[in-house]
Formats: C-alpha cells, sequence, structure tokens
C-alpha cells in the first residue's frame, strides 16, 4: 500500500511540475547566457547551466511539459486500441479473434525498438511521428492481455446470467465484461509509461525524437553527452530525472496490481 | 455426443425435476434450452418449442425463458449494485428509468428481500448466499418469463436457506404460473418441489413420471439405485452406493447404458435399443425388464 501512495506521491510532483513549469522555473528554457556556459551549480542556477548557457533546472522543468503528456498519450492510444480490439477478439472468437491475432504475431515478430525507430524515421521526428508510430505497435501487448482476460471473464456465470437475461453484446462487452477486465491493462499501462518515457528519450538522444532546441530530458543528455568528461555533473539531472519518473509509475503500477491481485 | 435423444416437456404451473448423477448431461441439457452452453460444446441438433412454436434460443434468452444458476456468488457480476444488476433484465422489455427503479424494488420483494430500498443499493458481496440467490431469482423474473431454468440453485446453500429458497420457487410457480425446470442432483429437493420427474443416466432420460409415483415405484433399475442411496429416517436400512462409476461421454456402454453396473443386467441388456416406452399413463421407462423390476425389489427387500 505505501508503494503505491509514494509512487502516486512521485507521479503528482511530476505532473505539478508540468503544470506549473513557468511558474517554478526560474528562467525560461530558452533563455541563453552566453557569457556564462557549462557553469556548475550555484545559488543563481542551483543545477548549474549548459553548453549554450541555459539554466539545466528550469530546462528540466519545462522537459516535463513535453515528455509527460507524449508519453501518456502515446501510451493511451495503444491501450484503448488493444483493450477494444481484445474484447472484440475475446468475446467473437472465431473470425475476429484470428484477424487481430495474426496480426498482433506480425507486429510481434519485429523487434519493438526497431521497429518503432523504422516508423519514426519513415514519419519524420517529432512527437506526433513517435505517439502514431507506438500506437501501431503497442496496441498489440494490450489486445493479448485483454483477449486473455475475456476469454477466462467470458465463462463465469455471471456472463451467462446477463446472456440469459437477453442483453445483447453490445451491452454485455462495456458494462459487464469491461470492467471485470480492466485491472490488467491499467497496471500494464503504468510500466508502459516508464518504457514510454525512456522510448522518447532514447529517440530523442539519437536524433529522431523531438529536435533540439526543445527542452526534453532526452535532448539535454545528447546536449551533454560531449562534455561527458569535462562537465559530468550535466547528465545526472536529465539522467537521474528520467530514472525518478519511471520509479514513480514503476511504483503506481506495482501498487495497483498488488491491490488488484488481493 | 454427451447429450443425446433427450426429451422434455413442462407446462405452465408445473415443476419438472431433472435428477441424476454429476456428469448425467443434466447442466447441458438445461443449457441448451436457453442457447448458453459452455465453450466447447455444440448443439447438433434437436428442437426447442414454446406453447407449441419453435423457438430459437438466442432470440427468446431474457424474454420467454429465465435461468437461475448454482452459484449465487458467480452468478452476480461483482462489480454491480445488486439494483442495477436487477434492472439490466428490465432493458430486454424496454424499461428505463424510474419505471425501471419502481420495478425493482418491487421485484425484490416479490423475491422475499427484505428492506429492498436498501438493498438495492449494496454490491453483491455484502450480501448472505440466500440473499444473492433471491438476486439472481429477482433478475431471472426481470424479463417476465413463462418458463425458469433452474441449475441447482439451491446445492451452494446450506439446509435451512434451502428450504426457504424452495418455497420461494413453489411460490412463484403458482403466483405466477410459471413452468420450471429444476436441475439436482437431490432427490430429497426434487421431491419437495417438482410434481413431474425425469430422471438422467449419461446423456439420456432413463425414466420419466409424475415424482411421488417415481419415488415410489420406480421402473428403472437406475431410479432405484439412486433411491437407496437416500437416508431415510423412518426405515432402518443400510445405505446402498451405486458400484462404478458414470461412464465417459466419449466410451458410452452399448446397449442400456446403465447395464455395466446394474445388478439386474441380463444378457439382452447389453444391445437393448434406447426407447424411453410409455409403461402407464404419463410413466415412461428406458429399461426393457421394467416390467419385472417392481417385483424383484420388493423380494430384495424382503
Amino acid at each position: 500500500m505505501t508503494k503505491l501512495r509514494v509512487g502516486v506521491g512521485v507521479v503528482a510532483i511530476f505532473v505539478l511540475v508540468a503544470v506549473f513549469a513557468p511558474l517554478l522555473a526560474p528562467y525560461g528554457p530558452n533563455s541563453q547566457n552566453l557569457l556564462n556556459r557549462l557553469a556548475g551549480p550555484s545559488p543563481a542556477h542551483l543545477l548549474g547551466t549548459d553548453a549554450a548557457g541555459r539554466d539545466v533546472l528550469s530546462r528540466l522543468f519545462y522537459g516535463a511539459r513535453v515528455d509527460l503528456p507524449v508519453a501518456l498519450i502515446a501510451v493511451a492510444i495503444p491501450a484503448l486500441l488493444g483493450t477494444c480490439l481484445g474484447l472484440l477478439a475475446g468475446w467473437y472468437g472465431r473470425f475476429v479473434q484470428s484477424a487481430v491475432m495474426r496480426t498482433a504475431d506480425l507486429v510481434l515478430a519485429f523487434p519493438v525498438y526497431v521497429l518503432v525507430l523504422a516508423l519514426v524515421a519513415a514519419l519524420g521526428p517529432g512527437a506526433r511521428s513517435i505517439i502514431i508510430a507506438t500506437a501501431l505497435v503497442d496496441w498489440v501487448i494490450y489486445a493479448r492481455l485483454v483477449r486473455a482476460e475475456v476469454l477466462q471473464v467470458k465463462g463465469r456465470d455471471y456472463i451467462a446470467a446477463a446472456r440469459a437475461g437477453g442483453l445483447p453484446a453490445r451491452r454485455i462487452l462495456p458494462r459487464h465484461i469491461l470492467p471485470n477486465v480492466l485491472a490488467q491493462p491499467l497496471v500494464y499501462m503504468m510500466s508502459d509509461v516508464v518504457i514510454l518515457i525512456l522510448a522518447l528519450s532514447s529517440l530523442s538522444f539519437l536524433g529522431v525524437g523531438v529536435p533540439p532546441p526543445t527542452a526534453e530530458w532526452g535532448v539535454m543528455i545528447a546536449e551533454a553527452e560531449p562534455f561527458l568528461r569535462v562537465r559530468p555533473w550535466l547528465i545526472l539531472p536529465p539522467g537521474l530525472t528520467i530514472v525518478l519518473a519511471g520509479i514513480g509509475f514503476s511504483m503506481v503500477g506495482d501498487g495497483l496490481a498488488d491491490r488488484y491481485r488481493r | 455426443m454427451v447429450v443425446d435423444g433427450v426429451s422434455l416437456e413442462v407446462h405452465r404451473g408445473e415443476c419438472l425435476g431433472l435428477v441424476g448423477e454429476s456428469g448425467a448431461g443434466k447442466s447441458l441439457t438445461l443449457r441448451a434450452a436457453i442457447g448458453l452452453l459452455p465453450p466447447g460444446v455444440r448443439a447438433v441438433g434437436g428442437e426447442l418449442r414454446l406453447s407449441g412454436a419453435p423457438y430459437r434460443a438466442s432470440r427468446t434468452r431474457g424474454r420467454e425463458i429465465g435461468m437461475v444458476f448454482q452459484e449465487p456468488t458467480a452468478a452476480l457480476n461483482p462489480l454491480m449494485r445488486v439494483g442495477e444488476l436487477i434492472k439490466e433484465g428490465l432493458r430486454s422489455r424496454g424499461l428505463k428509468g424510474r419505471g425501471a427503479e419502481r420495478k425493482v424494488i418491487g421485484l425484490m420483494r416479490e423475491a422475499g428481500i427484505t428492506d429492498p430500498e436498501r438493498r438495492a443499493r449494496s454490491w453483491p458481496h455484502e450480501l448472505s448466499g440466500g440473499q444473492r440467490q433471491r438476486v439472481a431469482i429477482a433478475m431471472a423474473l426481470a424479463a417476465e418469463p413463462s418458463v425458469l431454468l433452474c441449475d441447482e440453485p439451491t446445492t451452494a446453500l446450506d439446509v435451512t436457506v434451502q428450504e426457504r429458497i424452495l418455497e420461494l420457487l413453489d411460490r412463484l410457480r403458482v403466483q405466477r404460473d410459471l413452468a420450471i425446470v429444476f436441475v439436482t442432483h437431490d432427490l430429497a429437493v426434487t421431491a419437495r418441489v417438482s410434481q413431474r420427474l425425469a430422471v438422467m443416466y449419461a446423456g439420456r432420460v432413463v425414466e420419466s413420471g409424475p415424482t411421488d409415483q417415481l419415488l415410489n415405484a420406480p421402473q428403472h433399475p437406475y431410479t432405484a439405485r439412486l433411491l437407496a442411496c437416500l437416508p431415510l429416517v423412518d426405515r432402518k436400512r443400510q445405505l446402498l452406493e451405486i458400484p462404478g462409476a458414470p461412464p465417459d461421454p466419449s466410451a458410452y456402454p452399448a446397449g442400456c447404458r446403465f447395464h455395466p453396473r446394474c445388478t439386474h443386467a441380463r444378457s439382452d441388456c447389453t444391445d437393448a435399443p434406447y426407447v424411453l416406452d410409455g409403461t402407464q399413463p404419463g410413466r415412461q421407462s428406458a429399461c426393457i425388464h421394467w416390467a419385472g423390476l417392481q417385483d424383484q425389489l420388493e423380494r430384495e427387500s424382503s
């Protein structure tokens, strides 16, 4: 239970920072001071400045406004899509199931990152491409999860009772099946946010994600990398931020899983 | 073929008991009638008639035919409040909103649920087993069915609660002129609720007739053996189990399917064709030696 609380707390802090970044950040994300480049931490710049003389702390705050929404949207779309397809596949079986599951197998046959990278490269860099690319790949996991759950729930007597009551599938699926299978995709979504934050920053690091100079955690790591030997502390703030966000969402997911398993 | 050649008939205001061991095909027969066969089981033939007219199970569900399940806990969606659950059953009749809510309370009262206004807001897990089964019955009644299929509705309940539920079903049968098919493996229960009885063994009906006649003078050795398994307070005798186990549906014995376990079996039982023959008005037996059975049973018990 404490796991869930701590996780929710961490995530809440990230959300608040993202929402109130303009108020919290001491400087603008792109306001440069070329006379004060690569400075170490000081009262004026708590986390120092980067190669362009921009305040690292401010960029971290503004980065949350890019990473979090993009990651959340990039998770929500495939989760929604996959859940719907999984529901249909599990309920109708036969042709629908074959169609959905064989398509899923097809997607799974490719390594996830390679596929996303290829899609992003084809669509052109940017957050929109990343969202589209993950939606095309990630729905598979939700569809498989939900289908397996539906197959189980479908055999329960309360579903038989709902059918005996003459309810049509369009009523049974959303009202009787969905609430009983929702726990699994919900828990997975939390881990998925972590994966997506990592994917987003990796892609940005590789230069196919969010284009610089946007304040984004992966971009910041990429920009700090050339100075790894001379200014090692530059890479730590964005790196640790990603780790912390990952831990926060993971703990929420873990806590939810514990809760549903009871 | 797990179940075949089963033909049942039930009239309004009548309760037909369907008894037999586990795996005899009672529940499958019942579920076939409402088109809710479990995954992997298919109806390959047969006919359903309602008031003489053929019907499709998928069309009649929630209108003419309702069903009550064995495990009330499993039959109530854990994530819906009791009132909502019953209201779902009213949808097939187009009842929504305020009218539906009044009707829900009415149904709960009819099913003998005390304090229905408060109970309608309860979650299924907050109720006792008997209350849950009453909710399940109210759900089945919501569609105003003329036929109620009961799949061992009292098996999961303790004896006092069981009796209350049986009373309730009896009352509903009379008040609503319901036709009830009551599946059970408990002869005492069926003696209590049903007017007619059909005994199933290995996917077939082996004997049927009025409950009292059938229990007092069975015309099939299987029925006789089932009765011998019942403990009776007023009669001192040894309890006899039926030797062996019911056959596997993939390997039913030839001839009379009961003959390997039957103490009365003769050589011609191994290739006896299955015919459910009339023996007396209203009674049928599938035993080719039914005529001599009663004498043999009396000789045995004396």
